[in-house]
Formats: C-alpha cells, sequence, structure tokens
C-alpha cells in the first residue's frame, strides 16, 4: 500500500512525464488555449493515457514475454494507443459535439503522443508487478492531466495580461512552461 | 464560512446579533474635526430657492401652486410621480413662505444627477408658515404602522445617507417580504462628512424616537442603532437618549461598530453586525433587513411627532477654502454660493468644490447648484487639499487592491478584463458586486484610476444587454418578413389558381351545357347530320338562283 | 517522506482524497455530459443568439443564421463585424476555442450606423425596400420611401439596390430607451482627491 501510493506521487509529481521529462509537450501548447476546453482535454488524455499503459502493460507481460516477442512491443503499444484514442474520440464527438469541433488534432495530440508511448515503456520498465505498473500508469496520467489545467489556468491568466508585443503568443508560453517545470523541481524531495 | 454563518444566523434569529470584522477597508484620515467644532447652525433664508424636484420630466409633475402664487412654509407644492407601477409619487414642499417664480432646469447638488426641474421660490423674509398638526403622545402610541407610513410619505422623506430612495416605498416593499431587524445607520465613515454626527449628538432624542417609529411602520421584531467608534460625543449622546425616559418608549439595541471605510455602507454593515451577505442582485429587504440613515429617522421623527414636513437637512460644509467650515441645517433649494458664502468662502484659494466624500465624492460643474434632500457633503477644497492624481502607471501586481476591498473582489483581475473587454469575465468575476467605493483607488500605488474603469465597464456591460436585447427583436423582425414573404407568395399563387379557375369556368359551362342538351356532347352523327342539312340548305339556295337566272334569261 | 507514509491514517487519508478527487471529477463530467444533452437548444441556436441579427452578409454568408451553421461546421467564426468584440469574445468562450482578431477580410469594427434616404433625390422604386431585411423601410411603388430609423439595422444593405443613390448611412439621432446617466463626470478619486 505504501509502496502504491508512493510510486502515484512520484509519478505524478517527481517524475512528472510533462515538465520533468518532457513527454507531449506539444499537447501543453495546443490544448491549454481556453481553460474549458483544456480540463475536456485533460480528461480525455487521463484516459487515453491510464487505459492505454495499462492495456500495454498487461499485454506485454502476459501475451509478448511468454512468447520472447518483446522486440514488437513498439508497434503493440503504438497499434493499441491509436485505437483506444479513436475510439474514445468517436464516443466523444457523438456525446459532447462542442469539443468534436476539435477532433482534427485530439486525435494526434493523444493517440500519437510520445506521453503514451513513453509512459507505458516506463511503466514496463519500472516494476515487474502488475499493481506496480497500474500505479505508475494512473499516477502519471494523473499527474499530466493536473499539469495541462493547471497551465490553462495560467495561460488564461496571462491572455489578459499586459504583455510586451515580442512576447505574446508561444514566447510567453514557453516562458511559462519553463517556469512551471522549475517549480515542479520542488518535488523532487519526495522519494 | 459564511455559508454557515448565514445558515446559523438564520437559524438562530438575528439573536446572534455581533460585532464581526470584515474583510478589507481603508483607514484614511478623516479630516471631521473642523465642521464639528461648532453646534449645527440654521441658514438665514436666502433671496431665492430653486427647490428640486427630483425629475426632468414635466410629465411626471403634478402642481398644485401655480407660477406667480404666493406660497406659506409647509405649504405643499407639487407631487412628483416615480414612474413605477403603483403609481407612488412624493410630494415637495415650501422651505419659506413667498412667491413662486418659475419652473425649469437648474443645475443640482445631487451624487446621480447633474440636472433636475426646480420651483423658483423668491422669499420674502417672512417665514409665514401654515399651521402644523402635532400629534400628542398619546395619540403616536396609538398609531399603527400603516398610518406612520401614509405620514411618512406625505412628509416627503427619502433615504437622507444619499441613495434618495423613497422611505414609505422602501418600508413598503419590506412589508412585503417581512422585515425582522431595522438597523439605523450611524457610521458615516467617508472622511470630510459629519452631518449625521452632528446630528446625532445635538439631538440624540429625536433620533432615536424616529428610529422607534421606522420599526414600527415597517413591523420590525428588532431595532439597532449602529455607529462608527470614533464618534464619543455621539456615542455618548445616544446612551443617554436610550437610558432616559424619551418620547417614545423604545426597545433600542446601540452597537458601537469599528470604524473604517467603508463600514457604513449598507452591505457592508448588515455583514458586519448579522454576516448575512445580500447578494447584490437583491435587495437586504429579501433577507428581513431594512437598512435607514439617521437623517432619515430624524425627519420621520419630525414628520409624524411634529407634523412637519421634509423641507430641510443636515449638510456639512467644510474644506480648506473655508475659513469657518460647519454644519448647517439648510433649507432645499438653496444655492452653494449662498451656502459657501456663509461659511466665509476664500475664492482665490478655491481649487474645486465636490459633492460628498472624498472618496466617493463628484466634482460639481459650478457652484450655481443648488441643494436637494440627499447632499450630505460639500467640499470647497482649498489649493492642494485634493489635488489631481499623478499620471497613471502600469500595474505591479502588489495585491493591495484585492486586501482593501469589502465586496472581496480582485480588482487587478478585473482591471486586466476592463481592458480587454469581456463582458462575460468581468461578470464571472462580480463586476455586479462592486460598490464603488473607492478603497482600491486610494490604496493603489500605481495611481490606477479602477473605480472609473469599473463604472465604464458596468456601463458597456448594460450596453451589451441592450444590444442583445436589440438583436432578438431584430431576429422577430427578420422572421416576421420571411413569414410575410412566404405568406404572400402563398397568397399569390392561390390567387392564380383562383383566376386561372375563374376564366377556365365559362368554357367548361358552354361545354357542360352542351353536353346536356346533345346525346353526350360531340357525337360524328349528328355533326355529319348538320354538314348535310347545311349542304342541303345551299343547294336549295342554289338550285332557287340558278332558277331564276334560267328564267331571268 | 517514506516513513511518513507508512503511517497507515495518512494511508487513509491520501486515499480518501484522491477517492474524493475521482468522484469531484467524475461527477463534473457527468453533470456537463448531461447538461449538454439536456440542452434543448442545438449549438446552431446559441450561436445564433450570439449574433447580432444585422443579416448584413459582411461574413460572406446571406444572414446571421447561415453563417451559425456555418460556424457549427467548422467555419472560423471572427467574421462578423456589427458583433463587435464582444461576440468575438463569447462565441470564443462558446466553442471553447482561443479569441482571435477579427478577420479584416469581413471587415472592420465600425460605429453603429443608420441608414437614411434623401427624399429629393428617391423615385419610388421599392428595391431598397425589397432589400431590407427587417423592412424597416416605410414606401410604395411611385411613393416616397422612407427609413424608420428606429427599426434600422444598420446593415447597409439598401444602399446597393439604390439605382440613384440616395441612401446614406449616419450616426443615429434617437436615444437609446434606456437613458444613460444624465451624468457621468468625473469622480473625485479618479482626480486623486486623495487625503
Amino acid at each position: 500500500m505504501t509502496n502504491t501510493l508512493s510510486i502515484i506521487i512520484a509519478a505524478a509529481l517527481v517524475n512528472n512525464v510533462l515538465l520533468i521529462q518532457f513527454l507531449g509537450v506539444s499537447s501543453l501548447f495546443y490544448g491549454t488555449r481556453r481553460l474549458g476546453s483544456a480540463v475536456e482535454f485533460a480528461l480525455f488524455n487521463f484516459l487515453v493515457l491510464f487505459f492505454c499503459s495499462l492495456a500495454n502493460s498487461i499485454l506485454y507481460r502476459y501475451l509478448l514475454v511468454p512468447l520472447h516477442l518483446e522486440f514488437l512491443r513498439l508497434l503493440t503499444f503504438v497499434a493499441v494507443s491509436a485505437l483506444f484514442a479513436t475510439w474514445l474520440l468517436r464516443q466523444l464527438e457523438r456525446r459532447l459535439p462542442l469539443s468534436a469541433r476539435q477532433q482534427g488534432l485530439l486525435i494526434f495530440l493523444s493517440g500519437g503522443n510520445s506521453a503514451v508511448l513513453g509512459t507505458t515503456l516506463l511503466s514496463i520498465s519500472a516494476s515487474q508487478s502488475i499493481v506496480d505498473s497500474t500505479a505508475y500508469s494512473f499516477g502519471a496520467a494523473l499527474g499530466y492531466s493536473l499539469l495541462i489545467v493547471g497551465f490553462a489556468a495560467l495561460r488564461s491568466r496571462i491572455q489578459s495580461a499586459d504583455i510586451p508585443k515580442p512576447f505574446q503568443g508561444s514566447a510567453i508560453a514557453l516562458v511559462t512552461a519553463g517556469l512551471v517545470a522549475i517549480s515542479l523541481l520542488g518535488f523532487a524531495g519526495l522519494t | 464560512m459564511s455559508v454557515y454563518r448565514q445558515l446559523a444566523t438564520r437559524l438562530l434569529g438575528h439573536d446572534s446579533l455581533f460585532v464581526r470584522r470584515t474583510f478589507g477597508g481603508i483607514h484614511p484620515p478623516a479630516f471631521k474635526q473642523h465642521s464639528l467644532r461648532s453646534r449645527i447652525m440654521d441658514t438665514p433664508i436666502p433671496a431665492q430657492l430653486h427647490i428640486p424636484l427630483n425629475t426632468t420630466q414635466r410629465e411626471s409633475l403634478s402642481m398644485l401652486v401655480a407660477i406667480g402664487e404666493r406660497v406659506r412654509k409647509y405649504q405643499k407644492l407639487a407631487e412628483v410621480s416615480l414612474g413605477d407601477d403603483h403609481g407612488t409619487s412624493l410630494p415637495v414642499h415650501a422651505p419659506t413662505s413667498g412667491v413662486m417664480r418659475a419652473l425649469a432646469l437648474a443645475p443640482v447638488a445631487d451624487h446621480e444627477s447633474s440636472e433636475q426641474l426646480c420651483l423658483t421660490l423668491e422669499a420674502d423674509g417672512r417665514d409665514e408658515a401654515i399651521a402644523l398638526r402635532p400629534e400628542a403622545n398619546a395619540a403616536i402610541e396609538r398609531l399603527s404602522g400603516a398610518e406612520i407610513q401614509v405620514r411618512i410619505r406625505d412628509a416627503g422623506i427619502l433615504g437622507m445617507g444619499g441613495a434618495g430612495f423613497p422611505t414609505a416605498v422602501k418600508i413598503e416593499s419590506g412589508n412585503g417580504f417581512g422585515v425582522e431587524l431595522l438597523i439605523i445607520n450611524c457610521a458615516e465613515c467617508e472622511p470630510y462628512i459629519s452631518a449625521d454626527e452632528a446630528l446625532i449628538r445635538e439631538r440624540a432624542e429625536h433620533v432615536v424616537a424616529g428610529a422607534e417609529l421606522l420599526r414600527r411602520a415597517c413591523s420590525a421584531r428588532r431595532l439597532v442603532i449602529a455607529i462608527e467608534d470614533s464618534k464619543n460625543d455621539a456615542i455618548a449622546a445616544l446612551r443617554q437618549a436610550l437610558e432616559s425616559e424619551t418620547v417614545l418608549e423604545t426597545r433600542c439595541e446601540l452597537i458601537v461598530i469599528p470604524a473604517k471605510y467603508p463600514a457604513g455602507s449598507e452591505r457592508q454593515l448588515i455583514e458586519c453586525l448579522t454576516g448575512v451577505e445580500v447578494p447584490s442582485a437583491e435587495y437586504p429587504t429579501g433577507s428581513g433587513i431594512l437598512v435607514q440613515n439617521c437623517g432619515t429617522a430624524h425627519a420621520s421623527y419630525e414628520a409624524v411627532v411634529l407634523g412637519r414636513p421634509c423641507i430641510s437637512r443636515i449638510t456639512t460644509l467644510c474644506g480648506e477654502a473655508l475659513l469657518t467650515p460647519k454644519n448647517f441645517e439648510v433649507l432645499l433649494g438653496s444655492s452653494i454660493d449662498f451656502l459657501f458664502g456663509l461659511c466665509g468662502l476664500k475664492q482665490a484659494d478655491l481649487s474645486r468644490s465636490v459633492l460628498g466624500g472624498s472618496l466617493m465624492g463628484r466634482e460639481l460643474a459650478s457652484t450655481e447648484s443648488v441643494v436637494c434632500k440627499t447632499t450630505n457633503c460639500l467640499i470647497a477644497a482649498g489649493r492642494g487639499e485634493l489635488p489631481a492624481a499623478p499620471a497613471e502607471q502600469a500595474c505591479i501586481r502588489c495585491g493591495f487592491c484585492a486586501d482593501v476591498c469589502p465586496a472581496r473582489l480582485l480588482p487587478q483581475q478585473l482591471l486586466a478584463h476592463c481592458k480587454t473587454g469581456d463582458s462575460i469575465e468581468l461578470i464571472e468575476h462580480g463586476l455586479l458586486d462592486c460598490i464603488e467605493c473607492g478603497a482600491c483607488d486610494y490604496i493603489c500605488p500605481s495611481h490606477i484610476p479602477l473605480v472609473s474603469a469599473f463604472k465604464d465597464s458596468k456601463l458597456s456591460i448594460d450596453e451589451r444587454q441592450r444590444d442583445r436585447q436589440r438583436s432578438k427583436y431584430w431576429q422577430n423582425r427578420f422572421q416576421f418578413r420571411q413569414y410575410r414573404i412566404k405568406k404572400d407568395k402563398e397568397q399569390s399563387l392561390a390567387s392564380r389558381a383562383e383566376a386561372r379557375k375563374s376564366s377556365l369556368e365559362p368554357i367548361e359551362q358552354a361545354a357542360s351545357e352542351a353536353a346536356a342538351d346533345g346525346a353526350g356532347g360531340f357525337s360524328k352523327e349528328q355533326a355529319s347530320r348538320e354538314i348535310a342539312a347545311a349542304v342541303a340548305r345551299v343547294k336549295a339556295r342554289r338550285g332557287a338562283s340558278s332558277s331564276d337566272k334560267d328564267e331571268s334569261k | 517522506m517514506l516513513p511518513l507514509i507508512s503511517f497507515w491514517p495518512v494511508q487513509l487519508a491520501l486515499v480518501a482524497v484522491f477517492c474524493y478527487a475521482i468522484t469531484l471529477f467524475i461527477r463534473k463530467i457527468v453533470l456537463v455530459a448531461l447538461q449538454q444533452l439536456r440542452t434543448q437548444r442545438s449549438l446552431v441556436t446559441r450561436i445564433n443568439n450570439v449574433l447580432p441579427q444585422t443579416q448584413c452578409g459582411q461574413c460572406g454568408h446571406p444572414g446571421c443564421l447561415p453563417y451559425a451553421r456555418a460556424i457549427s461546421s467548422g467555419e472560423a467564426s471572427n467574421k462578423c463585424p456589427p458583433g463587435g468584440k464582444e461576440t468575438l469574445f463569447e462565441l470564443a468562450r462558446l466553442l471553447n476555442e482561443p479569441i482571435r482578431e477579427l478577420d479584416p477580410a469581413h471587415g472592420t469594427f465600425k460605429a453603429f450606423s443608420v441608414a437614411v434616404i434623401r427624399e429629393e433625390e428617391c423615385i419610388g422604386c421599392t428595391k431598397c425596400i425589397q432589400a431590407c431585411p427587417v423592412d424597416a423601410i416605410l414606401g410604395g411603388p411611385k411613393r416616397m420611401h422612407t427609413v424608420i430609423e428606429s427599426e434600422c439595422t444598420g446593415c447597409d444593405l439598401c444602399v446597393e439596390p439604390c439605382p440613384v443613390d440616395c441612401i446614406d448611412m449616419v450616426a443615429p439621432t434617437a436615444v437609446p430607451e434606456h437613458a444613460i446617466l444624465d451624468s457621468r463626470s468625473v469622480s473625485v478619486q479618479k482626480s486623486g482627491a486623495r487625503t
């Protein structure tokens, strides 16, 4: 129990997928322009990250390893992630049409995101038991989504601020991301 | 925390009255000592009075006297209708005797409007009054709440604290909701204004008696007088008035609140005493609380007990440009020139004349403006006394403005959204809750004019609302036009069909008639018979003519 | 950190916090979804209600409803000059998109104006009456035409069809119904009446 909790916290904060390991940073800049859409985006990413990572690690442990097919892991992971993300996107389109306006990029950002692949690879290498893998996936997904929402809130504050012309748009977003990444380093003390 | 506090207050009733520390607020220097050095004085009668009628439309007036007529003091001059659904109207009385000269627009020292219709009264100096009908104590005890309300209305009393809402209407709306607590607001928190304090320290018994009358008028269960702790003389006078035998039996409590600006704002006062936060879209009567100014209470006493209508008010005249600042009992319609003259105006030193205090006051365009029922303070600012602000600088994100906002808003964020003009964000950040007290303006180290920006944004939000309504109206017209065109087209098709039908009718009719005569319409045998008959006729004619020709040869 | 977590009440508390956070998350999703399902008005209607209904065609569509339909199918929402900045903000908020500047190809923000017919030049051809989307022009064939100022939306669709070019767009003279404060005088603290 202790171990599980510490894995979750470590995955979410200490080794944050987004700003400490810098995987999937493109969605940080595209998906955080408005707070409302960022929340939906974060939720979508959480589901994709968690379930993909979970499914992939189960597949790896119980299918690929016994059959000595570890070399096929990249192919499997990418295929599973893409399929899952697409399926989830279709569900989203049907139920929440407003969000579907961004469908073009969501599929790319979620399914083809290096974060998904990265989390999976890290979770299978990080631990040996399936519980730990699940915990790691959950923590990583949680950290990723929370950071997307937080960054969107930051950007909505910046939008109404008086920014010098050269810094408007991407420049200030990058600066902010850098500052947030530094602040996340403060968690390094947690085991 | 406040939600639970509110719940507790509702459950326990307003017995849980105690003074709470409210959020925010500033402590500017008061500058009231100069005008409080002397007692309230009566003014001499000015030569001319322009009595404000609180309206700019002649249609809402019903005059009871004519131009050129001689009137006496306390005589009712006109009824001004408020334009609401109930047809309520407020009477206006003559402050002194004289001759009515004119009815015209004149500048008025009011917080809301700069010009109102005014009745010009040329005073004759004799101050003849009509007989008043004071009530005996025993009669007052028997007066019911409704009767008190009628007398208050007939005296033309409105909120003397600055809002100017007719008191009778406020009480009546309170009756609709059921008022449990009446708070008499003696917390004059704004710098420079000392009218209420002067009133209380000299006429505390009358204020208390008036408060009790108001309590009976609105049938409140509990009566509280709230005053700031810096007004020691006034507190002592009130305590004495409450302990001694007063004109009327009162069950009144005195609560002393910490002096802070803006403690005297209605919603802040309610929050301080009861913990109830009244939503900005509602009135306090919805929470069962009614707040009245002490000047209103005093006027109610005079109206009911002395039978005297509202013709004067206490106004503070202060500022460094005046030799002797003091509180005056000013007749309504006196011009500011006259009043400044009474206090010894040093014209050379006068930099601006301000209505109200130094934080929420309004600069007056001219000193020809006249006093109305809500003029609480006039400042003749000397050189350097109320200086122009330094130039606006960039926001340094210090956050002082959020520290002092009594409504717990974030002026920093509100300013950012004011600059972009995003109405929805402004409303979400609570711009409509802003009471425009000016505390954030006062404290800002960059001298940013926050309150002006908020006022402008409120106006643009209103404009946006109107635009939306207008767009809806246009949409309706457009849809009606589409409908009309469609209907026209259908009608023209229908009428064309009708016309075609009617032009085909004679042909059809002939065909049907023919069918009725012959054996079922056109038939070959009939045709050949007719042809044969025609041929025979022609032959016969030819035969006849040829026989004729033969005979002629 | 590790010794703290091995303490079981702390673990319980952390699990409880996580579960609570997740239930809040799920609750928000469910509420949003239910609200969206329950909403009677379609996306097109909601977009249309934000547009200013001048039916002017500056966005490239023949009216506000066609443009609303186009927006809901993915067209850019920054093409409406009569809507002003507020329409840009509200549409961006509605569609969960970043706020964009008005597309300069479709015009610029201008002050509200109304049409006025120069009566000396009017020939009574009724072309402007047919063009007006809200029937704000009064008149008949060979009769004088006049614009009812209070109904005019300022769309200037009537200016083009007029064969004698007698229609001008001018600032409105009518005072809006809800009277603006007649004294917006500078309040003292703006000029620094601070003590």
